[in-house]
């Protein structure tokens, strides 16, 4: 017995010894963890207006005071008149950004690897995560000055040059709004996602390389079998990543930017998601209770992705995010 | 050996505040530099003899003047010793949050009505009068477009003006959607007539062919429709009404000509598709100031504004001022647009009264609005005034400090008072048109409270018909233009119409029976 409190006094002492000695490194832990549980936590008690009839006018305590309203905020966007197409479009342009947006960042660090040239190296790579820092609004106005049909440069110069009689109406036709909102996306982002891969790559034994190429492996080999393996585990943390956001855009994001800034009546059928609507229909109208329920039900779609995608990703290839 | 317990030691205390900066850092950046910068606390300044600093919200990110500064309201705080400490909206929810968190300021101008109309954030008009300004009174009609559902109101709404008060005023007229035209190519082209829709439509035709490059007729995002609506006499929002019966305005067969008309124009070449893209007006008035359009929806204001703005660049606007159909009819149902509210964290009731009162006296806001009578402005014998500075010229009138502050509590007579130019495009078309304007402000009072099932239902139609009325917009033809209306009624049917419509008429009967009760 005097043994075990013994050894638990020491632990004890010891932990605080320890804790006494990183003091000035828990000192950050902690005030980052309290503006976690203060910015990101907390506010999450909100959630409850998504089943009560909350009026803004009620203030703060009408959070709890409003009276409980049940479903009744879901039903009524599952009753949308527009609910299947918000669905759809949201499910879509979420899927098509994953699948064309994810290899690209992958595929640019592996090219600009192999690049030997370091000052054309440095320049690609500026020039492709510079869009990064660009916002959505200024995107928007640099696209419509670029492809509007009444006065775009490219239809424009298409059009004077005999190469085509109709301006192309890429900014107004439902069908090319997918088309366009990837490309716009990838363009945007992937250059700066490509930091991550390049930084993983910079991490792999470059030993491994040497002795391939003594062997007499060629590039595509060494990509094939050295590159690519060097990046499987950052490319699982991002790929888990971005199915969690996936209803967001995933990797490049933004789903929410463009069909606000590039949804426009002609488009609607296509360009309106389920933020948008959330947006227009909820926070611009005033019904805080609705939008809530709204992005609440996409929140739980995103824990759930996120979770399946861990388990499933720790299933196939042995690593996962947690 | 004695050097690192002390090094440890520095490194440790350091280590909090730096953290702590670093923490705060982190808070200012997600607040993105915008937080609010109102304050409901208020301030004696100066001591005894000093204004009463009143705080005073404005809820239009858009307004011009953001704070009190210049003769004009320096003569207002001498006359009522209260000098006003103005924030304006930084965003559009602004107010929602503001109430929400309980932190309001003395004072709320703001056009949302329905959300400041309430006991537990205004003091309400009628009780506030009998104790602080018994000299203040309003016209009966216009204490009843301003009672909310608990009867009583808490604010006077602006821009609102009685059907006798404006047929008292004959010049001043109430702004109307309009139509402006290229008059330096009008004169190119030989002045051809334009007295009915089809003279519109052959004008626009020659502009198409003898300007290629130009396109015929640009709409404005947010006037598309109105202009040609009041050609056939139709309501361009909210209820109809039919024989005393209201019906949505989207199913009445005048709305649906002027949307086929609209179609019309399309197939005919004379409008862009991308234009329906548009969302900002400022795009639109470019493509006109630029040279590129040879006709615009606007306001009856347009052609001035348009006039002014490119300025001795060669190009003239006019309006088209006779209607252009014998069915033409402006249908008037405004109830004014921004509402001055006393909120209950007010502190100085008493000091706001006086404010509130001197700015609805016809001294106070002509003082406000037009500047001090015999120095800035004289009244003209036909009931007008006639300014001693430029009343157009914005720099000038914000060095004054004169307009704005006089818009809050203005009437729609006053405010078309001030636009009054005779010779102007604004005052042509405010002539022709004033003969078909119908006032019903009963119709205005059907409105159905935030979060009721019926304003559901009204949003939901609202937002769908932006994303749909396209579809009649850009039909190829006509039948199939038809059918898109059709498919919006049916639409709006399911959306819950027909119990909008019901409950519009449950509320109607009374508020129309109360306002002729008045009338007549």
């Amino acid at each position: 017995m005097k043994a075990v409190t013994g050894t638990s006094t020491t632990q004890k002492q010891g932990f605080f010894q320890q804790f006494k000695k990183q003091l000035s490194f828990q000192m950050f832990v902690w005030l980052g963890l309290f503006f976690l549980l203060l910015f990101h936590y907390l506010p999450m008690f909100g959630i409850i207006i998504a089943f009560k009839d909350y009026r803004i006018s009620t203030g703060i305590q009408g959070i709890f005071s409003s009276p409980w309203a049940g479903w009744k905020h879901f039903e009524a966007f599952f009753n949308d008149y527009n609910f299947n197409n918000l669905v759809r479009n949201t499910l879509a342009l979420s899927f098509l950004k994953v699948i064309f947006s994810y290899p690209i960042p992958i595929l640019l660090a592996i090219l600009l690897n192999e690049v030997r040239n370091a000052f054309f190296k440095r320049f690609v790579q500026t020039v492709s995560y510079l869009p990064h820092f660009i916002s959505w609004v200024v995107v928007s106005g640099i696209a419509y000055t670029f492809f509007s049909a009444d006065y775009g440069i490219v239809n424009d110069l298409l059009l004077s040059t005999g190469i085509i009689n109709q301006p192309l109406d890429v900014l107004t036709n439902p069908d090319s709004f997918w088309g366009f909102a990837v490309s716009s996306a990838i363009w945007k982002e992937a250059g700066w996602w490509t930091i991550i891969f390049l930084a993983a790559i910079t991490g792999i034994d470059p030993a491994l390389h040497e002795a391939a190429e003594i062997d007499g492996a060629s590039r595509i080999k060494r990509i094939w079998y050295i590159t690519l393996p060097g990046l499987k585990g950052a490319s699982i943390v991002v790929l888990i990543l971005t199915i969690g956001s996936i209803l967001g855009g995933g990797l490049v994001g933004s789903n929410f930017e463009q069909a606000m800034l590039f949804g426009n009546p002609l488009n609607s059928d296509t360009s309106q998601i389920i933020q948008t609507y959330a947006f227009n229909v909820g926070l611009a109208e005033g019904r805080f209770s609705f939008a809530t329920a709204i992005d609440l039900m996409q929140s739980v779609i995103s824990v759930i992705l996120i979770f399946s995608s861990n388990y499933i990703a720790k299933r196939v290839s042995g690593s996962s995010l947690f | 050996m004695t050097a690192t317990p002390k090094n440890h030691f520095n490194t440790r205390w350091l280590a909090l505040p730096l953290a702590a900066a670093l923490a705060i850092t982190g808070c200012s950046s997600n607040n993105g530099g915008n937080a609010p910068t109102e304050g409901g606390t208020t301030e004696q300044t100066g001591g005894s003899a000093g204004p009463t600093e009143i705080t005073l919200f404005v809820d239009a990110t858009w307004y011009p003047y953001q704070d009190w500064t210049g003769p004009i309201p320096e003569a207002i705080t001498a006359a009522t010793g209260v000098r006003p400490k103005i924030s304006v909206a930084t965003d559009d929810k602004q107010l929602s949050l503001m109430v929400s968190s309980g932190d309001l300021p003395d004072l709320v101008l703001s056009p949302n009505w329905q959300l400041m109309s309430d006991a537990n954030l205004s003091h309400a008009f009628n009780d506030l009068i009998p104790e602080y300004a018994p000299e203040l009174s309003f016209d009966p009609i216009k204490q009843l477009v301003n009672t909310a559902k608990d009867g009583n109101y808490y604010t006077i709404r602006n821009d609102f003006s009685t059907e006798a008060e404006w047929q008292a005023a004959p010049h001043a007229f109430p702004i109307t959607p309009g139509l402006q035209v290229r008059q330096d190519l009008m004169e190119e082209m030989g002045n051809p007539e334009i007295q009915t829709l089809d003279d519109l439509v052959g004008v626009l035709q020659q502009v198409k062919s003898q300007y290629p490059d130009m396109t015929p007729l640009v709409l404005n995002p947010n006037w598309t429709h109105p202009f040609f609506s009041a050609q056939f006499g139709a309501v361009t929002s909210g209820f109809a009404d039919q024989e005393g019966q209201l019906i949505h305005h989207l199913r009445q067969p005048e709305l649906m000509q002027s949307f086929l008309f609209i179609n019309r124009l399309y197939r005919e070449g004379l409008v862009t598709s991308e234009n329906f893209a548009y969302k900002n007006e400022v795009q639109t008035q470019e493509m006109m100031t630029g040279g590129k359009g040879f006709a615009y929806t606007w306001t009856s204001q347009g052609a001035d504004r348009l006039n002014a703005a490119v300025g001795d660049s060669g190009m003239t606007f006019a309006e088209l001022a006779d209607p252009l159909s014998p069915d033409a009819k402006i249908h008037n149902s405004g109830n004014g647009y921004f509402g001055l509210y006393v909120t209950k964290s007010n502190k100085h009731l008493e000091e706001t009264m006086k404010l509130v009162s001197y700015l609805f006296s016809e001294e106070g806001w002509q003082t406000a609005q037009w500047g001090i009578e015999g120095e800035h402005w004289e009244m003209h014998e036909e009931g007008y005034p006639v300014f001693n500075y430029d009343n157009n010229d914005e720099k000038v009138m914000k060095e004054l400090g004169v307009y704005w502050w006089g818009v809050p509590t203005e009437t729609g007579v006053g405010m078309s008072l001030s636009a009054y130019n005779p010779g102007s495009e604004t005052t042509r078309v405010g002539e022709k048109y004033r003969e078909i304007v119908e006032y019903n402000p009963a119709l205005g009072m059907v409105n159905p409270e935030n979060d009721s099932d019926e304003q559901i239902i009204r949003t939901n139609i609202d937002n769908m018909l932006r994303n749909e009325i396209t579809k009649i917009y850009l039909a190829p033809t006509e039948e199939e233009a038809v059918k898109a209306y059709e498919e919006i009624i049916a639409k709006a049917d399911n959306i819950g119409m027909e119990k909008l419509e019901a409950w519009a008429n449950s509320q109607y009967g009374e508020y129309k029976e109360q306002y002729d009760g008045m009338v007549n």
